[in-house]
């Protein structure tokens, strides 16, 4: 007894001084993190050397829903007249755009300078902020109102409509838009300019009746990149706007002008008396007609406004049916009229599709037979489907309105988007926690969009514009993981598969601006200091962000470790995983002492699941060696790849088995019953043994007798 | 080979009865008179080799042995006679109280070898027995020191 007492004591010993090598670790590691203080290249309010915020002099009149505007300096040249646009954090920002138009110098064409993260002085953030040259004169609407003597064709044609086609026709070229043209973004010195419009989704914060119908009814952030022909109608309404001011659209309100619109046309719905100059009949004409693809460009007004008269004609009013289709408070002629209805009254299509009101009028007005065929399938189908599967209704619920007006942005209960506005969309519901989510999530999942391309492809001369092809491209590749709801995936993978210039949404990164894998290993190995007591380096948004930016589709599983699942599955372990591939594609010049401490920190209690002391001793200590050498990749070399798992689950494996067979054994020497047995039988083996001697002797001995 | 040598020893047992008839008759043959004073003599191995429950009969081997050997000096003159045809008196041998004292006492010995022998068995068994418990038990505290608490746990 007093053996194993002493035993147990060594053991105890033991494992206290290991537990006391593991506080001193630990206190080790701390202490490196606590008095860890990386530099940080960023001055705040500067962008590199050349440019300032001067975050003192905001400038409202710059102003957009993302993004604050202040005046800037250029510090190489002060003299020049610049400001910047502070965006907000979790919006999106148009970086194809940026990227294009940077440093494009159009007499136009507002200048952006650059863009990048800046850590600001107030609020004490990095945002990202955007550097323009400030447009020259005042805004179009101020000047109107200053002086409505301009309200003339010739200012029109010359100061206006010119200078901005020009501007508009380099975006064209560029495959760009302006997305939104109104008096507030026009700036007038001599020439009109177009002020940026980047740091927002394209037309988020356009005046509804400066859309054409299919961005109108869209929701501000799903609108979509969409082209330059929008840029053409919004200048249209704002000649309009030249030459009647703003009590001009004041009867054209947001619930009613797309049904006005539907039913008499857009010219005769902004141009009712054809109460315009003469001479503009032709550009309104051809400006506001139906079809973006018939709507006029560049080629047409140039030389409209050189003196090329072309006669248009005034399009015909939109009429389908010979009876209108009575819906809710709306009377439709025509299919679109009646598309536009249905989703005015999302709840109550289902009673039309029950009724077979529907099917019925497009059956005797219309007499299309393969649609009425269609749609009654359709409602045959809502017929099927519980009333509470609110994903599945309002599937079909598209489905109707897409087959009445193909051309129409993609209405999902509370949501209406074009193609291209999927990725901005999915940021603003995310951004917003909205409900509507879900349903956008499944749009994704089921792959509605096919239903809406196959409705396009009946016109045998559809061709998707690049933009729609690459976000089709998109869906298709984050189906099959949108299921997934493990690290790495989820709506936070969506997120940044969609939006890839997004910046990291992680809460950890709150107050910082990080848009890729190397600001993201820098950012975290300056937060080492701080936040390496509240937990992992790594949470859903920074992992999604890493997976996305790496493009990795499968499940993330650490197969080195898989004979350890509590290993595998650690937090910690996926963190050091992910952001050591990440280390890897960056390049490892780049030392992250403080990562690397943070990550050791983490590990090191881990590490208890390694059964052999030795081992683990052996691991702890060049832990210990890889925290100071500040590689992700080393780390992860010894902890994933170290193949010591299998070696010490075998070990393990082994030593139980044999204390099991000891114990076994030690009972055995302890049974009195066998001690007894043995005796008796040792004790027979002796007395045997004499005995034959004995034996032997007394025959020997006989023998000589005889 | 554990199965061999089982059949071996059954072998060996069932071939043991007519062995011991046919040394018998041959004995009697042999010693003539002699053979009483020889059954008289081993009168302890045959009461033994019926009462004997030891296993492998190890009692009956010791006493035997033992008894046996007691015997052999007396026998061995009746055996050279009797080896010559000669006849043996061993009327002699039965009035010899030493002689029988010497066989009975052997046999007696045999169970006093048995006694002892098992005694000093029990030190000798209980004495391994620790050591290998020991040193069993500082292998099983080095592989808890090297391997955890978990090593111990049945499952």
């Amino acid at each position: 007894m007093a053996v194993a007492e002493r035993k147990s004591v060594i053991i105890d010993e033991a494992s206290e001084k290991e537990v006391q090598v593991d506080v001193q670790s630990a206190a080790k590691l701390q202490e490196f993190l606590h008095s860890y203080r990386p530099t940080t290249e960023m001055r705040r309010d500067h962008l590199g050397e050349h440019y300032r915020v001067e975050i003192s002099q905001p400038l409202p009149e710059f102003d957009c829903k993302n993004a604050r505007a202040y005046a800037a300096t250029d510090l190489t040249n002060p003299a020049r007249r610049m400001f910047a646009h502070v965006c907000q954090p979790g919006t999106v920002q148009r970086q194809r755009v940026i990227s294009e138009l940077k440093g494009l110098l159009h007499p136009s064409l507002a200048m952006i300078a650059t863009s990048g993260p800046v850590e600001l002085s107030q609020p004490l953030e990095e945002r990202l902020v955007i550097f323009y040259e400030r447009p020259d004169g005042i805004k179009l609407s101020e000047l109107l109102q200053k002086n409505p003597g301009l309200r003339n064709p010739t200012f029109l044609c010359t100061n206006i409509i010119a200078p901005l086609i020009a501007g508009i026709q380099q975006l064209a070229e560029l495959g760009l838009s302006h997305g939104c043209i109104n008096p507030d973004t026009v700036y007038v010195h001599n020439m009109a300019m177009l002020a940026p419009a980047m740091a927002e989704p394209c037309g988020y914060s356009q005046v509804y009746y400066y859309e054409p119908l299919e961005r109108m009814k869209c929701l501000p952030a799903a609108k979509g990149e969409g082209n330059t022909a929008q840029d053409y109608y919004a200048l249209a309404v704002l000649a309009l706007y030249v030459l009647h001011g703003t009590e001009y659209f004041e009867k054209f309100t947001r619930e009613r002008l797309p049904y006005r619109i539907l039913q008499e046309g857009t010219y005769a719905t902004f141009l009712p008396n054809e109460d315009a100059p003469e001479i503009f009949f032709d550009f309104f004409r051809g400006i506001f007609c139906e079809n973006s693809a018939d709507r006029w460009d560049y080629s047409y007004i140039r030389p409209w406004l050189d003196g090329k008269r072309y006669n248009v004609l005034p399009p015909p009013s939109p009429l389908e049916s010979a009876r209108p289709f009575e819906f809710a408070d709306m009377t439709g002629d025509t299919r679109r009229q009646v598309a536009y209805a249905l989703t005015q009254n999302w709840d109550k299509i289902s009673d039309v599709l029950h009724s077979g009101r529907l099917s019925h009028w497009i059956a005797v007005s219309l007499r299309n037979k393969e649609l009425t065929e269609n749609v009654a399938r359709i409602a045959n189908s809502v017929t099927q489907i519980n009333s509470k599967n609110e994903i599945q209704l309002n599937e079909q619920f598209m489905r109707v309105v897409l087959l009445l007006d193909a051309q129409g942005p993609i209405h999902l209960g509370k949501l209406a988007f074009n193609i291209d506005g999927i990725d901005t969309l999915f940021a603003e519901l995310y951004a917003t926690k909205s409900q509507e989510l879900q349903g956008l999530i499944k749009y994704i999942e089921f792959n509605m969009t096919s239903f809406w391309l196959d409705q396009q492809r009946k016109d045998p001369e559809y061709m998707p514009p690049p933009l729609y092809n690459a976000m089709l491209a998109k869906l298709d590749r984050i189906r099959p993981i949108i299921r997934n709801n493990n690290l790495g995936f989820g709506p936070e993978r969506v997120l940044y598969d969609l939006n890839s210039d997004m910046a990291c949404q992680s809460p950890l990164l709150s107050g910082h601006y990080i848009a890729t894998l190397p600001a993201l290993l820098k950012r975290l190995d300056q937060l080492a200091a701080s936040m390496s007591r509240e937990g992992d380096p790594i949470d859903r948004h920074i992992a999604a962000f890493i997976t996305s930016k790496l493009g990795i589709q499968h499940e993330l599983r650490i197969n080195e470790l898989a004979a350890n699942p509590a290993l595998a599955g650690n937090k910690s372990i996926m963190s050091l995983y992910l952001l050591s591939l990440v280390q890897d594609k960056v390049g490892t010049a780049i030392k992250l002492p403080g990562l690397t401490h943070w990550l050791s920190l983490r590990i090191l209690p881990l590490l208890e699941d390694v059964h052999s002391r030795t081992l683990r001793q052996k691991l702890k200590n060049l832990l210990m060696e890889q925290a100071r050498g500040g590689r992700l990749s080393g780390l992860a070399e010894l902890v994933i790849y170290g193949d010591y798992v299998t070696a010490d689950r075998n070990g393990f494996q082994q030593a139980w088995q044999k204390y099991q067979a000891n114990a076994i054994k030690i009972e055995q020497y302890r049974s009195e019953n066998l001690i007894a047995k043995q005796s008796v039988r040792v004790g027979f083996s002796f007395a045997k043994g004499i005995a034959y001697v004995a034996l032997l002797i007394a025959f020997i001995g006989s023998l000589k007798g005889m | 080979m554990s199965s061999d040598l089982s059949s071996l020893r059954s072998g060996g047992i069932k071939m043991a009865m007519p062995l011991t008839i046919i040394a018998l008759m041959a004995s009697a043959v042999i010693l003539q008179f002699g053979f009483i004073f020889l059954l008289l003599a081993i009168l302890p191995t045959i009461v033994i080799f019926f009462t004997d429950n030891s296993p492998g009969k190890s009692a009956f081997k010791v006493v035997g042995s033992c008894n046996f050997a007691a015997t052999l000096p007396y026998l061995a003159p009746i055996i050279h006679v009797g080896r010559h045809f000669g006849h043996y008196d061993i009327s002699f041998l039965l009035s010899n109280m030493t002689a029988w004292l010497i066989i009975y006492g052997a046999a007696a010995g045999g169970w006093c070898l048995i006694f002892l022998c098992r005694v000093i068995a029990n030190f000798i068994v209980i004495l391994v027995y620790e050591y290998s418990r020991t040193a069993l038990e500082s292998v099983q505290t080095q592989l808890v020191e090297e391997w955890g608490q978990r090593v111990t746990q049945k499952n």
